[in-house]
């Protein structure tokens, strides 16, 4: 995904466009709508490939209530017949999806793609009298419910009515019973042009994941993580945005697929270690029977002598087990290609949270999306400076900085970036205004 | 457009407010309100690091993007010409060659050497360069928009 925009949404009145790159931060004061605009971003992938009709606003981490709560309203204002929209962008071609109030929770009312030549547009309306409507350059098509029934499709009327059902659409284009304003009928041309639209965004995931990963939504991980425990029982290990699971999980692998395992370890100690935080980690079951007794999560340092001693999770800095489900997450990423990480940084010494700066820009690539919330200018700052030192790979161009400012009635997003010499470019006047004015008053300036 | 602060105005920019003159401290708000933007680079980062002061200052406008940095090797190459050309009067071929390699053409300095090359067109040009001196110019302002409307840095 390259971009994101929003309009009417939360805080959001006025259409806003988020540049969106393999490594995405979002920053800015609270309640700007850093989290609404993950939130979005992940509302936007079930809607659009996830065949969702009605997409879950409340999900975690996200709770954004009811319609009521999650359209831009100033005070006095009608929600009647009010909708608001999101949109993606693939390369050159637009995504948008827009939502209303339907008669049993908030749901898509059209979905629109784009690029210069080519439109298709599916409209839902109240008493769920479904259109198709296709544009070109020369000229407009169009499908209405009652050929969509007839020829029993199964779009926008029953369950799917994301990309996929449109892209079964396509092929009807060549036949002649049509309702359009030209009396000429598509092309085959016309038709692929068409197909070839739809399978953009499509090409672009795919480009980037594997196909049996294609519907997977982005992850999104809380800014508040679950307490550490002196033992666990082993579980399911069902992963959430808290990280509950992570240790059932890490012990279920150990117990049953060292494969794994050894991969999902090695995986945790390099981002650990580059972090500063720890250098191995092990399960360690406290019974006679591994796979059923109680177990511990250890971590261990090494120092400049020896190998250092195993410690309980729980003993450790408080930072090291909240930052746990993080580096796992960062460890299987190329299972998830999107995560949406909120203030990863929390509980962490200033020189861990740098080392984070160090790992994102190691994990964040071709395959990997990752949008960051943070508050710290240790990570932004590690950031800046790999990429001017080229540690990762990482061009300036596959960094984006999202600055979040809001005004009395509005929230404005602000597209910054970081070039070659990892300095700040395009930032708008009043980004770090209050930073500014503490140092210049802590200076005497 | 792109500024260079020399090490020997530092004391007076951020020295004890009360003594500030008026035009360094419009220098500061045209750098805080991003009418010029900062550069700093090479070994001229090292002297105004020098004070604890002016480090934390400027790291915070390179955070906020209000200065940018060159790297020191890109500097230095320069730095390294300008001194085998042998052809300067003053002792600060570093500064010269940020400009050179930043593209700044506005350095506030009260070095008369460094002035001399600053503005010597053979050295610094296509535009040749500006140099703003409190004393001799004491209200910044009168000669702001002749600087300002003078030159882009290539930054």
């Amino acid at each position: 995904m390259d971009e994101v925009t929003i309009e009417n949404f939360r805080c959001f009145r006025d259409r806003q466009t988020a540049r969106l790159a393999p490594l995405t931060l979002l920053v800015g004061e609270n309640s700007t709508g850093k989290t609404s605009l993950m939130a979005m971003t992940r509302i936007l992938w079930h809607a659009l490939f996830g065949g969702v009709h009605r997409p879950n606003f409340r999900e975690d981490p996200f709770d954004l209530g009811s319609f009521r709560d999650i359209v831009h309203q100033s005070k006095g204002d009608d929600l009647y017949g009010r909708e608001f929209s999101g949109g993606l962008a693939f390369d050159d071609t637009n995504v948008e999806a827009t939502f209303r109030q339907g008669k049993i929770s908030v749901e898509v009312c059209r979905l629109h793609i784009a690029n210069s030549a080519t439109s298709a547009t599916w409209t839902r309306s109240g008493d769920d009298h479904v259109e198709l409507e296709v544009r070109n350059p020369r000229g407009r098509w169009k499908f209405d419910s009652d050929e969509l029934e007839s020829r029993e499709l199964d779009f926008g009327t029953k369950s799917r009515s994301d990309l996929w059902g449109l892209l079964s659409l396509h092929r009807y284009l060549n036949e002649d019973k049509l309702t359009g304003h030209d009396p000429a009928q598509p092309t085959s041309k016309e038709i692929l042009d068409l197909k070839e639209l739809i399978m953009v965004p499509y090409n672009s995931v795919l480009s980037r994941s594997n196909i049996e990963l294609l519907f997977e939504a982005p992850h999104a991980i809380a800014p508040v993580r679950t307490e550490p425990r002196r033992s666990y029982d082993p579980g399911p290990g069902l992963l959430d945005s808290k990280g509950a699971g992570v240790p059932e999980y890490l012990a279920a692998l150990a117990y049953s697929d060292a494969g794994q395992w050894k991969g999902i370890k090695s995986g945790i100690e390099e981002h650990a270690k580059r972090a500063g935080l720890f250098d191995e980690i092990r399960i360690r079951f406290t019974g006679d029977k591994a796979g059923s007794d109680p177990f511990q999560v250890q971590v261990r340092k090494h120092s400049e002598n020896d190998n250092g001693q195993w410690r309980n999770l729980i003993d450790v800095g408080y930072g090291v087990s909240q930052i746990l489900p993080v580096i796992f997450d960062l460890s299987r990423s190329v299972e998830l290609p999107m995560l949406l990480l909120q203030q990863p940084e929390v509980h962490l010494h200033p020189s861990a949270q740098a080392g984070l700066g160090s790992v994102l820009c190691a994990v964040a690539g071709a395959k990997r999306q990752i949008l960051v919330e943070t508050h710290s200018d240790h990570l932004i700052d590690r950031v800046r400076m790999d990429v001017r030192d080229r540690k990762w790979g990482l061009d300036p161009e596959k960094v984006s900085i999202l600055y979040f400012e809001r005004g009395a009635k509005d929230a404005w997003i602000h597209s910054i970036r970081i070039d070659e010499d990892g300095n700040i470019v395009n930032q708008p006047p009043s980004y770090r205004e209050f930073f500014r004015q503490e140092s210049n008053r802590s200076l005497g300036i | 457009m792109c500024v260079i602060v020399d090490n020997n105005v530092a004391g007076l920019l951020f020295g004890d407010s009360k003594h500030r003159p008026d035009a360094a401290t419009k220098f500061l708000e045209y750098v805080d309100g991003g009418r010029l933007k900062l550069v700093a680079g090479g070994r001229l980062v090292e002297e105004l690091c020098g004070s604890a002061k002016v480090q934390a200052w400027l790291e915070e406008r390179v955070k906020s993007g209000k200065a940018n940095i060159v790297p020191s090797h890109k500097v230095e190459e320069v730095e390294r010409q300008l001194i085998q050309e042998d052809r300067l009067k003053s002792d600060d071929p570093h500064v010269l060659a940020l400009a050179l390699v930043a593209g700044a053409r506005l350095l506030y300095t009260h070095d008369d050497a460094l002035t001399d090359d600053f503005k010597d067109p053979d050295l610094i040009r296509a535009p040749r360069g500006k140099v703003f001196r409190t004393p001799t110019r004491s209200r910044f302002t009168k000669v702001r928009r002749k600087l300002l409307d003078n030159a882009n840095c290539g930054i």
